[in-house]
């Protein structure tokens, strides 16, 4: 599928991480990075491989019960969850379930699943298998305390979606392939609407597959990096690298890493964004010149010494982490928008 | 058939609430659902009685305004007179609404606001409104939003009084004779109450922990609200005139 892309390139390989020993440098990659192997001595990944039913009877043994938040596509659908043809809801059914009617459907052979698509999302580990991470564990990453999620289901197409964490994939069982792009390539992606969206992220309209370069011209310009994962290997996806994610076995299941260096009190960046639009998208072209350069002197340049002129206690975010000073804009922020 | 909808800026942006009290507005009831939490307010002005649910079994206590369908006897014209009104009736016509969201990976319920569009106190010409001119909140539905936070969090001081109760086998059902309006005699039924005679039958160990918890004050405080039936009564009285 790579030659839809005028410069689909490999992502890159690194060597010699370990379960407890990931270099900084790796983990915070501002490239896709594969870590071929790095969670095959889990003992997930060692049971995926003999057969799905060891795999599912394992992940069985640590489920208490908790609900899960499931996605169902019919044969039609064939796996891509997207958007309905009237743009008006989805081609799939959310829905709430637990794990064995879920599993029941995934360990039978495919030809004789009825064609059902069952995707469940990011579905917290500790809180939908508690114990899992006790035998599979990445000590590499405690000092950041992730959020840890699991991801199952039979094939399965993500469209092309951002985080906005650092994120480390963990493929356990079945191949998936990643399709990224750098956040810049925004513009040939044809990013969906922010505000109806399959599950949660707005995603790219594109079909990979199939791409309407009618409708979409701009797609053929997208420069991709393609990793494709079999059980046991890793994936960096940098912060806000936009990721198309394939499931391509009858059985395939991922546990992420999510972190974030941002303080606890920051604020979403995509809600700067909307409150932006709210402020600035009617300006007119002058203003908003303006206010690329207020923005820029403020927030893009990353020149802290641009503002040691001002008294320390009066530099407020611009130089440092200051939390009262965040709460203090919160209250501001809240008292101002509420008219 | 209730007519309960997300509360939402841009399809109700130009609701009012009427806040004026009366009978037009549905406040002739003859009790509200009252929450140990606020026993303290309520006993001051009703009596406190508690309703079993036939199919679940479980109890809730009420506070009565009056002793038939319809009747609130606090209520003259526009005049709720009393200076502490239930919250349940407060909260009018909002109600507390459940919505299912994905948050860091766990399947949650939050609550909303829901907003009952059938209630007569709804007018998009008088009233208070509930939005300000761009589409935030006003102070009043602030306040509503508060009032119905305030019953969401009381969930689990209300089963901790409930499960005291039960396990203690506290309530025990009582009939009440009054005469209605018409002259009519009327027999109360089906509402229980807490004996107070097992209540101080208690064992030592059993009160200390009542009374650390602070169940066994909420307790005392039912059984202080019975003196409330006789002063509902002599408003009923006063009303019709004997």
């Amino acid at each position: 599928m790579s030659h839809y892309f005028s410069k689909a390139n490999q992502a890159e390989y690194v060597e010699g991480c370990t379960l407890s020993d990931i270099p900084e440098l790796v983990l915070n990659s501002s490239k896709p990075l594969i870590l071929r192997g790095l969670v095959s001595a889990w003992p997930l990944v060692n049971t995926a491989k003999r057969s799905v039913q060891e795999a599912v009877d394992y992940i069985r043994m640590f489920y208490k019960g908790a609900e899960l938040g499931a996605f169902i596509g019919d044969k039609y659908q064939g796996g891509r969850y997207f958007y309905n043809d009237s743009f008006t809801g989805f081609n799939f059914v959310k829905q709430r379930a637990s794990l064995e009617p879920l599993f029941e459907t995934l360990a039978r052979p495919s030809d004789s699943n009825e064609n059902r698509y069952i995707y469940v999302g990011s579905a917290n580990v500790d809180h939908v298998f508690p114990g899992f991470k006790d035998e599979n564990d990445l000590p590499a990453l405690h000092k950041y305390t992730p959020l840890t999620n699991i991801w199952f289901g039979n094939q399965s197409r993500i469209a092309a979606h951002q985080d906005n964490p650092q994120n480390l994939a963990c493929c356990v069982a079945g191949k998936r392939r990643f399709t990224l792009f750098p956040p810049e390539q925004i513009g040939n992606l044809y990013i969906g609407p922010l505000d109806f969206t399959p599950a949660g992220q707005a995603v790219s309209l594109v079909d990979f597959h199939q791409p309407d370069l009618q409708r979409f011209p701009k797609f053929k310009h997208a420069e991709a990096v393609v990793a494709e994962l079999e059980p046991g290997d890793a994936l960096i996806v940098p912060s806000l690298w936009w990721h198309h994610v394939e499931g391509l076995s009858d059985f395939n299941v991922l546990v992420n890493y999510w972190w974030s260096s941002s303080p606890n009190y920051a604020a979403a960046p995509m809600d700067a964004l909307l409150h932006s639009l709210l402020a600035i998208k009617h300006l007119s072209k002058e203003q908003k010149q303006a206010w690329k350069s207020i923005y820029e002197h403020y927030l893009f340049n990353n020149d802290d010494s641009a503002f040691t002129y001002l008294p320390e206690e009066h530099q407020g975010l611009l130089t440092k982490e200051d939390e009262l000073y965040a709460r203090q804009l919160r209250q501001y922020l809240l008292n101002k928008l509420n008219r | 058939m209730a007519n309960h909808a997300l509360l939402n800026n841009i399809e109700h942006k130009n609701l009012r609430i009427i806040t004026e009290r009366g009978a037009q507005y549905g406040d002739n009831k003859m009790c509200s659902l009252v929450f140990p939490f606020e026993f303290k307010h309520v006993q001051a002005h009703y009596p406190i009685f508690f309703h079993k649910n036939n199919d679940s079994g479980e109890f809730s206590a009420v506070a009565m305004f009056g002793f038939e369908d319809k009747q609130n006897l606090f209520l003259k014209d526009d005049v709720w007179d009393a200076d502490y009104i239930p919250l349940m009736v407060e909260r009018e016509p909002f109600l507390i609404g459940l919505q299912e969201t994905m948050e860091d990976g766990k399947l949650v319920k939050r609550s909303v606001i829901h907003i009952d569009l059938d209630s007569p106190r709804i007018s998009e010409t008088q009233g208070t409104p509930l939005f300000l001119e761009h589409g935030g909140n006003t102070e009043y539905l602030s306040r509503a939003s508060a009032i119905l936070k305030t019953i969401e969090d009381s969930r689990a001081s209300t089963e901790l009084f409930n499960q005291a109760v039960k396990e203690l086998e506290l309530l025990e059902p009582f009939n009440l004779d009054i005469t209605l309006g018409n002259g009519d005699s009327h027999r109360l039924s089906g509402y229980y109450t807490i004996n107070q005679d097992k209540l101080s039958a208690l064992d030592a160990d059993t009160l200390e922990k009542l009374s650390k918890s602070g169940l066994l004050m909420i307790m005392y405080m039912v059984i202080a609200s019975q003196e409330n039936i006789r002063i509902l009564a002599a408003r009923k009285d006063k009303l019709t005139g004997k």
